[in-house]
């Protein structure tokens, strides 16, 4: 099948130096990105495709040549989180210099705005649906809701001598999940006053995985929540029934270090470290595709899904 | 002609030595800047150019220019002729061994240029706070409300899921383990890109499929990933292609036609180790001999063996139909590769057709055992007294080889070559009974008999011979094997470096 643009694209990266680009639907490598000196620790598609790795942050052109755009010099330690405002107005990145840094991207260079120090290396970075706040976990174990805008801040603090792996805020901006590398999730209720920094109150605590907790994400729905771990599974729980189990993912022996939904909150993508990435539906928690190529452990992944109209 | 003395050819040729020898090339480095035979030669020019005015000096008035050394006309011209040949430094594709240093400025060239592509943003948190006092970034940072987000309509879809739902289905690649070895991820230096012909697929056999595979891969490997990559792009095949083992890579022509006269590329060794840049894929060939081979030899010795033998053969044929085992099938090869092995010495007679020089075939029969082989002409019915050929035999030790030349369908042709010179030192005598010379053998000349007969009489003798070979190898067949080596080297060289 030939990609055409408006086409989903799939993107994967990890220790092999090397990003690539899938067609989702046949599982074909599209296209092989150089990340040199560099295994890749995150990845976002938007218009271009941001990729975090040691000491490097790599925006790429998709349509262009396998070589980076614009390659950002001077951080001195690893990249770990990158993410795009949702119209692509600024990027963030977060990384283990403990800082988080926004990066204008409507001038033709693009140029630093703000910047916020954690004291503590960053492990992870979201954006608020507001598109102003973000939130930061930190591998000291405490979590930054930062208002852009103001420079207001708030720290929370859930718990002492761990590290905070991932973080995130449903779409509809009312839940905040966090994951540590005991495996024990946070959620926190997010409200809303009009141009004042997020209220939050903690909500509950469970233990997801057994082992290390990598990542955490809401669907876009807002209705899952799904968390992947050291133990080769990702679990998936629903929002709305108070954080309920609801499906297990699992494969044997590999972790399972980055996920990403598609638009419909129906599949997702799981990247692992036996060098794929697997395509599962939800529902019946089958694997429907395979993306093979990496020779090593996959670290990043993302996925840029297209809506369409339905005619009737 | 340049005489020793002459200092222009001198000086170019010190230059040239020392720059064409030394490997860590520092000395390129530093003579690539400063030629001073050239400036030497461009001072006389022009001295002698500005004419009785300017006594030139003793020095320059012995500089007797070296007239292919230099030209005044073109800059360029004369920057490449005043080099010897071996000194090119405009020349991507020198055949000079290029220096260490050479190599290395032309890579860091390269990454210049493919950096000169990319912008570079420096990260320098000092300005920061300029930026943000100095822009206005209202429109930068607009907070959303989110109370007015409607909730995902129903009539909008995720395009992955329709696609996941309108487009056939896929099946799992059956080779997809195999993808890991994709070199096309990798720099230059670390992967092969090869063409190749997959011909057991009719519609793919007229264009080649680029493969670019690591280049620490096994050829065994390397055939996964094409099969790999066959069936990603062309899932209708799948079905068609069997098992990675039951594959071979030839050699092969722009043709695409795989050349059967070399073996297939050895498996266990990596795809780095060949230089080819087409290959074929095609079905391994198992010799008839060993798909219906019954077993004709009999002795107290290997009763037991031999008795049981073909009842787990007739067991293996009913596995192979009803489940796939690869395995049964690799051992059951194996044990008649031994079988083959211990009975090759055997004496035994085959009915084959000797073909003369003039394409006249007569029947013969070859018997062959351990010490040598026997050609004795049969009774010809319409009996051709012009064509009467006498008996001959020859030890084992005057084979140099014997292979199989022309394969047919229903005929295959096949040749023993022997050393008619041969002295054998057991009989005192030279090998051939016919033979009326005595010379040295070492006068390296090899007799060609041809024979044909039925493909799998053929495969049969050609494997006994061959076989009684590698337990004998006598002295024409090692001088053979070491020509036939050193030929078949000169052979990969001429394809390496088509000049």
């Amino acid at each position: 099948m030939v990609q055409t643009e408006g086409d989903p694209i799939l993107a994967t990266g990890g220790y092999d130096h090397t990003i690539k680009i899938w067609a989702p639907y046949s599982g074909t490598s599209i296209k092989t990105l150089q990340h040199s000196d560099s295994q890749v620790n995150a990845l976002v598609i938007k218009n271009y495709l941001a990729a975090g790795g040691f000491q490097s942050i790599r925006l790429y052109d998709l349509n262009a040549s396998t070589n980076p755009l614009i390659n950002f010099e001077g951080v001195s330690k690893n990249v770990t989180s990158v993410g795009f405002q949702e119209d692509g107005r600024f990027m963030y990145t977060g990384s283990e210099d403990c800082r988080v840094r926004i990066w204008d991207l409507n001038c033709p260079q693009p140029v630093c705005k703000r910047m916020f120090d954690c004291l503590t290396p960053v492990a992870s970075v979201c954006l608020h649906p507001n598109q102003v706040e973000i939130a930061i976990s930190t591998s000291g174990g405490s979590i930054y809701l930062w208002d852009i805008k103001t420079d207001n801040n708030e720290q929370l603090l859930p718990e002492m001598n761990v590290s905070l792996n991932s973080v995130d805020i449903s779409s509809n901006g009312k839940y905040m999940a966090a994951i540590n590398n005991k495996g024990s999730c946070y959620i926190w209720d997010l409200k809303s006053e009009g141009k004042q920094l997020t209220k939050t109150s903690a909500k509950i605590k469970f233990v997801a995985h057994q082992r290390y907790g990598l990542k955490c994400k809401f669907s876009p729905d807002s209705q899952l929540l799904v968390t992947t771990g050291g133990d080769g599974t990702a679990r998936i729980y629903k929002c709305e029934d108070d954080f309920k189990f609801y499906k297990e993912l699992k494969i044997e022996k590999f972790w399972m270090w980055d996920v990403a939904f598609s638009n419909d909150s129906k599949y997702i993508f799981i990247s692992s470290s036996d060098g794929s990435a697997r395509l599962w539906k939800i529902e019946t928690k089958s694997i429907e595709r395979e993306y093979l190529g990496h020779s090593k452990a996959l670290t990043a992944i993302a996925f840029r899904d297209e809506f369409v109209k339905i005619s009737n | 002609m340049a005489t020793f003395n002459n200092k222009h050819w001198l000086l170019c040729h010190i230059r040239n030595s020392f720059i064409s020898t030394d490997d860590t090339g520092i000395s390129e480095l530093v003579m690539s800047s400063d030629n001073l035979a050239k400036n030497l030669a461009n001072s006389y020019a022009n001295a002698s150019t500005s004419g009785s005015s300017s006594m030139p000096t003793n020095d320059e008035i012995s500089f007797y220019v070296y007239p292919d050394l230099i030209n005044n006309n073109d800059e360029d011209e004369e920057d490449l002729l005043s080099n010897s040949f071996d000194i090119n430094f405009t020349q991507e594709f020198a055949f000079r061994f290029r220096t260490n240093t050479a190599a290395k400025l032309e890579k860091i060239s390269e990454m210049k240029k493919k950096q000169s592509q990319i912008k570079v943003v420096k990260i320098d948190d000092t300005v920061i706070k300029l930026n943000q006092e100095a822009g206005d970034d209202s429109e930068l940072f607009v907070r959303k409300d989110l109370s007015k987000i409607s909730l995902q309509s129903d009539t909008v879809k995720s395009k992955l899921t329709q696609q996941l739902e309108t487009l056939p289905k896929i099946k799992l690649n059956k080779y997809r383990e195999y993808s890991v070895f994709d070199g096309s991820s990798y720099p230059n230096n670390e992967s092969k890109t090869i063409k190749v012909f997959i011909t057991p697929i009719k519609d793919l056999r007229d264009y080649p499929l680029k493969c670019c595979v690591h280049s620490t891969a096994k050829i065994e490997e390397f055939i996964g990933y094409i099969l790999f990559k066959c069936t990603n792009l062309n899932p209708e095949y799948a079905d068609q292609l069997e098992e990675v083992k039951n594959y071979g890579l030839f050699i092969s022509d722009e043709t695409g036609e795989p050349d059967l006269d070399f073996p297939a590329l050895d498996l266990k060794e990596q795809v780095s180790k060949y230089q080819f840049n087409i290959l074929a894929l095609s079905k391994r060939i198992i010799p008839p001999y060993f798909q219906n081979r019954t077993l004709s030899v009999n002795s107290d010795t290997t009763t037991t063996i031999i008795n049981n033998l073909p009842v787990n053969r007739q067991a293996s044929i009913e596995t192979n139909r009803s489940i796939a085992s690869a395995h049964i099938r690799q051992n059951e090869l194996a044990m008649n590769v031994h079988d083959s092995m211990v009975d090759a010495p055997i004496y035994r007679a085959f009915r084959v057709l000797l073909v003369t020089k003039k394409h006249f075939k007569t029947e013969v029969q070859l018997g062959i055992s351990a010490e040598k082989i026997e050609i004795d002409p049969l009774q010809q019915k319409s009996s051709n007294y012009f064509f009467k050929s006498k008996s001959s035999h020859y030890s084992m030790d005057a084979i140099a080889f014997c292979e199989i030349t022309k394969r047919k369908s229903s005929r295959f042709e096949f040749r023993i070559a022997y050393n008619p010179l041969y002295y054998d030192p057991l009989s005192f005598a030279p090998s051939t009974s016919f033979a009326e010379s005595t010379t040295s053998y070492s006068s390296y000349t090899l007799k060609i008999n041809t024979f044909e007969s039925d493909p799998s009489t053929a495969e049969e003798i050609v494997l006994k011979i061959n076989n009684i070979l590698l337990l004998r190898s006598g002295s024409v067949r090692k001088e053979y094997l070491s020509r036939h080596e050193k030929i078949k080297k000169s052979f990969i060289q001429k394809k390496k470096f088509p000049i």
